[in-house]
C-alpha cells in the first residue's frame, strides 16, 4: 500500500460528472483490489476497456479460482446490463402484439417469477425475469456472501441463466432492429453465448441465437433470416 | 379366548384348581407347537433400496415404465441420432440433461410430462430388457448425481408447485372414480423426487469426493426454502392437508407420504445418527453418554416354573412350552446356583425421583424427621438405609429429558424476575448450554420444527385420518377419505386375474401408506425427544389429542399373525422386475410365488407393527394419565394377542406396554396371565423401586389426570411461544397486567404522587414540626444503617 500512501487514487464518480466523463480512474491490478466487491469491479473493468473482447472478459484472473463465485458474478453483471435491454423493449415490444414469451413458434415460455408460474407477455416476462433474477442473486437465504457460494445455490445458477437467456431469443427474433442495435453496443450476447457453454450452463440445443458459431434451430421462422455468425440481422420486427 | 376382565376362573368351588390354571396358561401361549423359531427380522430405518423403490410404484402403473422409456429414447433420438445413453459422451449427456431442464418452463403440459418422462427414466438407471439387474443401482446413482449438479432437483420442486395448482377446483367434492388417470402429472413428479430423496438418502462408501461433497450439501439442502419461503417438507404437508380436507382429492396420497418420511429421514439421520446426537447431547450437559450395562457378577435367580418351593407342579407341567421366554430349557429342579448367560439381560435403573421420595420416606420413618423436599442428604438415616441408597443410585440414570425440564423451569423462574428486556432470560446466557441455547440451535430437526409448528396439530390429524383409512381394521364409511386414488386403474377390470390384482394392489396401496405414516411419525417423535422434550411433548399431545392412542389400538385389534404373513405381492408387477422381464402384456397369476420369497412375512407389516407399538409406548411412557387411557381402552387382551408375533423387539414394546398398565387390571388379570408377568419379568427392564406388578395404589384419582395434561400444556405452549413466537413474549401476569420490577430509582419514587388524606393536610405543620424538628435525629446514622433507624417509633397522628 506504499504506493498509495502518498496519493490515494480514490476512484469514484463524483457528482457532477459527466456521463463521458465516467469511469475515468486508472485501472488497478485485481490482486491489488481490497474489497469484497473485487472480482465486480475487474468485470466491470474488462468490459470498459474492451465489450467486444468477450475472451478476455470471461477469463478469471490470475489469483483467484473460485469458479462458483466467477460464474456468479458474471450472472450478476448479465442481469445489470440486460436492465438496459429492458429499456428499450418497453417501447417496442408491445404486450399487445407479443402477446407470449416465445422465440421460435417451438415453445411458449411461463414466467416463474410469480408464486405460480403465469402465461405473461414478453414484456413482463422480461421484467419479471430479471426482478426475480435480482431477488435471488441479492438474498440472503441462498447468497449470503459475495466472496463463496454454497454447493447448493450453486445449482440455482443454471436456472437463471436459462430464463435470461430466453429474453435474447425473444429479442433476436421479434426485434431484430433492437437487438442488432444493442447487440453492437455491448456485445452481450455474444458474452452471453460464450460464457453459458464455457461455464456448462446451458445446452447448446437451448442456445437459439444463432451467434457465435451457433447454427440457426431446426425449427426456426423463415421470416426471420437469422443467418449464421452474423450478428447485424437486416430483418425486420414481427408485425 | 382372552382371559383377562376379571380372569374367567375357578368356577366358584373356591379352591384354585392348578391344572385349569396350567390349562389356562397353555392356551395363553403361541398355539405353534414346538418351539418355532423367531421371524428373522432385523429392524432398521427401511428396507432395501430395490423393495422402497418397488414399493413407490403401483402394480396398476406397471405399464407407465415402457412410455418412460419410449419417450426417453425418442427425445434422444431427435437430439442425437442414437436412442443409446452410453453412446453420449459426458458433456452430450449433460447438454441433453440441461435440454430437458429448459422444458420445465414451457407452457404445455405434456411438454413439460415428457421432459420429467425422461429424466424419472434416467433417475432409474436406464433399464430396458437386456440388461442386468445389478447394474441398474450404481448406473442410477451416477445419473442421480448427474442431475443433482445440474439443478434438477430444484427446478422438479418448482415443477411440483406448480402441478399442485392444477386440477383445483376439479376434483373437489367428487368422492369416487378418482383413477390414476387423474394424478399422472403429479405422480410422475413425485415419483422423480422420490427416487433423488431415496438414493441420496443411502451414503455409499465407494463414492467419490464430489459425490460425497453432493450429497452432503444436497442434505443440508433439504432443511432450506426451496419455492419462495417453502421447504420441500413444508410443501408436501401442505399438499397433505390439501388432501385431506377434500379440496384435492385426486392428490397421490401415498408417494406424498412415502416423500415425506425419506425427506425427513434424509434431512435428519436415522436410528444410528440419532444414537450419535443422543450421546453429545448427554456429553454436552455432563450426563454419562449411555446408561453402563454391565452384567452383574452373579446372576439373579430367575423365578421358574421347574424352581417350586412348594413342589405343586408335577414334572411334565415343569416343561411348559415357553414359547415368549428367551431362557432356555435346561432349568433342573433344585439347581439354583446357574452360571452366567442365564441372567436377567439388562441392568435395573432407577428414577431419580423415585430415589428421592424412597430417601423421604426413610427420613420419615427412620430418622423421624422430613425436609419436604427430597434430595439425596444421607445425614440422619442409619447406615444399612445409607448403604441401600447408595446402591440405588448407582443405578440411577438420569434421562436427557429431566436436564431439559430443569433448565426451562430455572429459565422461566429467572425471566420472572429479569427485567423487561423483551428477550427471555435464557437467551440472555452466554455459555454455549446445549439446552438453552435452542435460538443458537442450527440443526435440521430444530429447523424442522419450526417449519412444522405453526400447523402442527392440523398435520398430526391429517395423519392419523389417512392412518384411519388405511388400517385393515377400518371399515370405509361415507366420510373417510378415499385414499385409493394413486392405484385404481382408468379401467375397470374385466376379469378374474385383473381383479385379484386389483386386490392385491390395494391392499398392498394400503399396507405401504401405513407403513409410510408409522415411520414418519415415529422418526418425528424420536428427533424431537433429543432435540428438546417439549418439542416431544407437543407433538405427542397433538397425536393424543387426536385419539391416536384408540387408533392404534384399532389397528392391533386384528389377527396380527394374520397380517404379518400377508403376502399381497405379484413379484413379477414390482420393479424392477416388471421393466427386465419381456413385455409380454399377460400377467399370470402366479400364486406359488410366494413360498420362493422368505421368511415367512412380509417386511413392511412388521415394521409397521413395530413402529405403531414404540409410537403407543413413547407416547404413554412415564405417563400415568395416559397409562389409563390404555387401561379405559381395553387394550390388554388387545396387546395379548398381538404377543403372538415371534418377534424379540415387537414383543419387547408390547409387554412395555403391558407392564405399565398391570397395576390397573386387577389381581385377577395378574392371577391368570402369569406367563405374561413373567414374560414381562424376564424381558423388560425393572426400574428399582416401581411395584409395577402390586397394584397397590390402585385407583388413583382420575380427575388428576385431566389437570396433569393440562399442567403439560401449559408448560408446552410456554416453551413455544418463548421460543418460537414471532413477537418476543413479555412479561404478563395471569391478570393481564403488565408487571415489572420496583423501581428503586430515588427520583422516580420521589416524583411518585402519595394520596394523602384531609387530616394530614391540616395538620401536616404540627407533623413537621414535632417529627423534624424536634426529634434530635442522626442523619448520618440513617444513611449507614436504615434498618437501626426504623426501629424509633413513629408518631401517630
Amino acid at each position: 500500500m506504499a504506493a498509495e500512501s502518498e496519493q490515494r487514487i480514490l476512484r469514484r464518480n463524483r457528482p457532477g460528472t459527466k456521463a463521458k466523463d465516467f469511469y475515468s480512474w486508472p485501472p488497478q491490478d485485481f490482486n491489488d483490489m481490497d474489497t469484497i466487491l473485487a472480482v465486480q469491479q475487474y468485470i466491470q473493468y474488462m468490459i470498459r476497456k474492451d465489450h467486444t473482447d468477450v475472451d478476455a472478459i470471461l477469463e478469471p484472473p490470475e489469483g483467484h479460482d473460485d469458479l462458483a463465485v466467477w460464474k456468479y458474478e458474471h450472472l450478476r453483471q448479465f442481469c445489470l446490463e440486460l436492465n438496459h435491454m429492458a429499456v428499450r423493449l418497453q417501447n417496442e415490444c408491445d404486450p399487445v402484439i407479443c402477446t407470449k414469451m416465445k422465440a421460435t413458434e417451438q415453445w411458449i415460455f411461463l414466467c416463474a417469477a410469480h408464486g405460480e408460474p403465469k402465461e405473461c407477455s414478453a414484456l413482463d416476462y422480461t421484467l419479471h425475469t430479471l426482478h426475480g433474477a435480482s431477488c435471488l442473486l441479492n438474498s440472503n437465504k441462498h447468497f449470503d456472501s459475495r466472496v463463496s457460494i454454497r454447493e447448493s445455490s450453486v445449482q440455482r445458477l443454471g436456472s437463471i441463466a436459462r430464463r435470461i437467456y430466453r429474453i435474447f431469443s425473444h429479442a433476436f427474433f421479434h426485434h431484430q432492429q433492437l437487438f442488432a442495435e444493442f447487440e453492437g453496443e455491448t456485445s452481450l450476447c455474444l458474452r452471453f453465448t460464450r460464457f453459458v457453454t464455457k461455464y456448462g450452463l446451458m445446452s447448446r440445443e437451448n442456445l437459439l441465437v444463432p451467434i457465435d458459431g451457433v447454427s440457426s434451430p431446426v425449427v426456426s421462422q423463415q421470416d426471420e433470416g437469422g443467418d449464421e455468425g452474423g450478428d447485424e440481422g437486416a430483418g425486420e420486427t414481427e408485425a | 379366548m382372552s382371559l383377562v376382565d376379571g380372569g374367567g376362573g375357578a368356577t366358584g368351588t373356591g379352591r384354585i384348581d392348578l391344572r385349569q390354571v396350567l390349562r389356562r396358561q397353555r392356551k395363553d401361549s403361541d398355539p405353534t407347537p414346538g418351539d418355532a423359531p423367531d421371524l428373522e427380522f432385523e429392524y432398521a430405518d427401511t428396507d432395501t433400496y430395490a423393495h422402497e423403490l418397488s414399493e413407490l410404484y403401483s402394480y396398476s402403473e406397471a405399464p407407465e415404465f415402457y412410455t418412460t422409456r419410449e419417450v426417453f429414447e425418442t427425445c434422444l433420438e431427435t437430439s442425437y441420432d442414437t436412442s443409446c445413453w452410453a453412446d453420449l459422451s459426458r458433456e452430450q449427456q449433460l447438454s441433453f440433461v440441461m435440454s430437458l431442464l429448459d422444458r420445465f418452463e414451457v407452457v404445455e403440459p405434456k411438454e413439460r410430462l415428457e421432459a420429467v418422462k425422461c429424466l424419472l427414466y434416467l433417475a432409474h438407471g436406464n433399464f430396458a430388457p437386456d440388461v442386468r439387474e445389478e447394474s441398474l443401482e450404481p448406473t442410477a446413482r451416477a445419473n442421480i448425481f448427474m442431475m443433482l449438479e445440474l439443478g434438477v432437483y430444484c427446478a422438479t420442486i418448482e415443477l411440483l408447485a406448480v402441478e399442485m395448482e392444477q386440477g383445483k377446483g376439479v376434483y373437489e367434492g367428487t368422492r369416487a372414480n378418482i383413477t390414476i388417470a387423474d394424478n399422472y402429472n403429479l405422480r410422475m413428479c413425485l415419483s422423480l423426487l422420490y427416487v433423488i430423496v431415496e438414493t441420496m438418502q443411502r451414503g455409499c462408501p465407494n463414492d467419490p469426493p464430489d459425490w460425497l461433497r453432493l450429497r452432503k450439501s444436497f442434505i443440508e439442502s433439504l432443511s432450506e426454502p426451496v419455492v419462495g419461503e417453502e421447504t420441500l417438507t413444508s410443501l408436501l404437508f401442505v399438499m397433505l392437508l390439501a388432501f385431506c380436507n377434500g379440496t384435492m382429492p385426486h392428490y397421490p396420497i401415498k408417494r406424498i407420504l412415502l416423500l415425506i418420511w425419506k425427506t425427513i429421514l434424509a434431512m435428519m439421520g436415522g436410528l444410528e445418527d440419532l444414537q450419535e446426537i443422543k450421546k453429545q447431547r448427554r456429553e454436552v450437559v455432563g450426563l454419562p453418554a449411555e446408561f453402563p450395562e454391565v452384567r452383574p457378577s452373579r446372576p439373579l435367580i430367575l423365578p421358574t416354573p421347574a424352581f417350586d418351593p412348594r413342589g405343586l407342579i408335577d414334572g411334565a407341567a415343569a416343561r411348559i412350552n415357553r414359547g415368549i421366554s428367551q431362557v432356555s430349557d435346561t432349568d433342573s429342579v433344585g439347581d439354583i446356583s446357574i452360571s452366567g448367560g442365564k441372567g436377567l439381560d439388562f441392568r435395573p435403573k432407577a428414577r431419580s425421583k423415585d430415589v428421592e421420595a424412597y430417601v423421604e420416606s426413610c427420613r420419615s420413618k427412620y430418622g423421624c424427621f422430613e425436609t419436604g423436599e427430597g434430595g439425596n442428604e444421607l445425614v440422619g438415616l442409619p447406615e444399612p438405609i445409607q448403604e441401600s441408597i447408595r446402591v440405588l443410585q448407582q443405578h440411577v440414570y438420569v434421562p436427557l429429558s429431566d436436564i431439559q425440564i430443569a433448565e426451562e423451569e430455572t429459565a422461566k423462574k429467572a425471566q420472572a424476575c429479569a427485567l423487561p428486556t423483551g428477550k427471555p432470560a435464557a437467551e440472555d446466557k452466554t455459555e454455549d448450554c446445549g439446552v438453552t441455547s435452542l435460538t443458537k440451535r442450527d440443526n435440521p430437526t430444530e429447523s424442522l420444527y419450526k417449519v412444522l409448528l405453526p400447523n402442527l396439530p392440523q398435520y398430526m390429524i391429517a395423519l392419523l385420518k389417512v392412518l384411519l383409512a388405511a388400517a385393515p381394521t377400518s371399515r370405509a364409511r361415507n366420510d373417510s377419505l378415499n385414499i385409493l386414488g394413486d392405484v385404481l386403474p382408468p379401467e375397470a377390470p374385466t376379469n378374474i386375474v385383473e381383479t385379484t390384482q386389483v386386490t392385491f394392489d390395494v391392499n398392498r396401496h394400503k399396507e405401504i401408506i401405513v407403513k409410510a405414516i408409522s415411520a414418519t411419525l415415529l422418526l418425528l417423535l424420536k428427533h424431537f425427544k433429543v432435540n428438546h422434550i417439549y418439542q416431544f411433548e407437543y407433538m405427542s399431545q397433538h397425536l393424543v389429542f387426536a385419539n391416536c392412542i384408540p387408533l392404534v389400538l384399532k389397528f392391533f385389534n386384528q389377527n396380527m399373525m394374520q397380517y404379518i404373513s400377508a403376502r399381497n405381492n405379484f413379484p413379477s408387477l414390482n420393479f424392477p422386475t416388471c421393466v427386465l422381464l419381456p413385455q409380454d402384456g399377460e400377467v399370470t397369476l402366479e400364486v406359488s410365488e410366494s413360498t420362493t420369497t422368505d421368511s415367512g412375512f412380509c417386511w413392511r407389516n412388521l415394521f409397521s407393527c413395530i413402529n405403531l407399538v414404540r409410537i403407543l409406548q413413547k407416547l404413554t411412557k412415564w405417563k400415568h394419565f395416559r397409562t389409563v387411557m390404555l387401561v379405559v381402552f381395553r387394550s390388554a387382551p388387545i396387546l395379548k394377542r398381538a404377543l403372538k408375533v415371534r418377534h424379540p423387539m415387537m414383543q419387547l414394546y408390547i409387554l412395555k406396554l403391558l407392564k405399565v398398565q398391570t397395576k390397573y387390571l386387577g389381581r385377577n388379570w395378574r392371577r391368570s396371565n402369569m406367563k405374561t408377568i413373567s414374560a414381562i419379568y424376564r424381558r423388560v427392564r425393572h426400574h428399582l423401586h416401581d411395584d409395577w406388578a402390586y397394584g397397590n395404589d390402585l385407583d388413583a384419582r382420575p380427575w388428576d389426570f385431566q389437570q396433569q395434561e393440562f399442567a403439560l400444556k401449559a408448560s408446552i405452549e410456554y416453551f413455544n411461544t418463548t421460543y418460537y413466537s414471532p413477537d418476543p413474549p413479555s412479561l404478563t401476569d395471569p391478570f393481564g397486567g403488565k408487571l415489572s420490577p420496583m423501581s428503586q430509582n430515588y427520583l422516580s419514587v420521589l416524583g411518585k404522587h402519595v394520596p394523602l388524606s384531609k387530616a394530614w393536610k391540616e395538620k401536616y405543620e404540627e407533623w413537621v414540626e414535632v417529627e423534624v424538628f424536634q426529634m434530635p435525629r442522626d442523619w448520618d446514622k440513617f444513611l449507614e444503617s436504615p434498618t437501626h433507624y426504623m426501629e424509633a417509633k413513629p408518631m401517630d397522628l
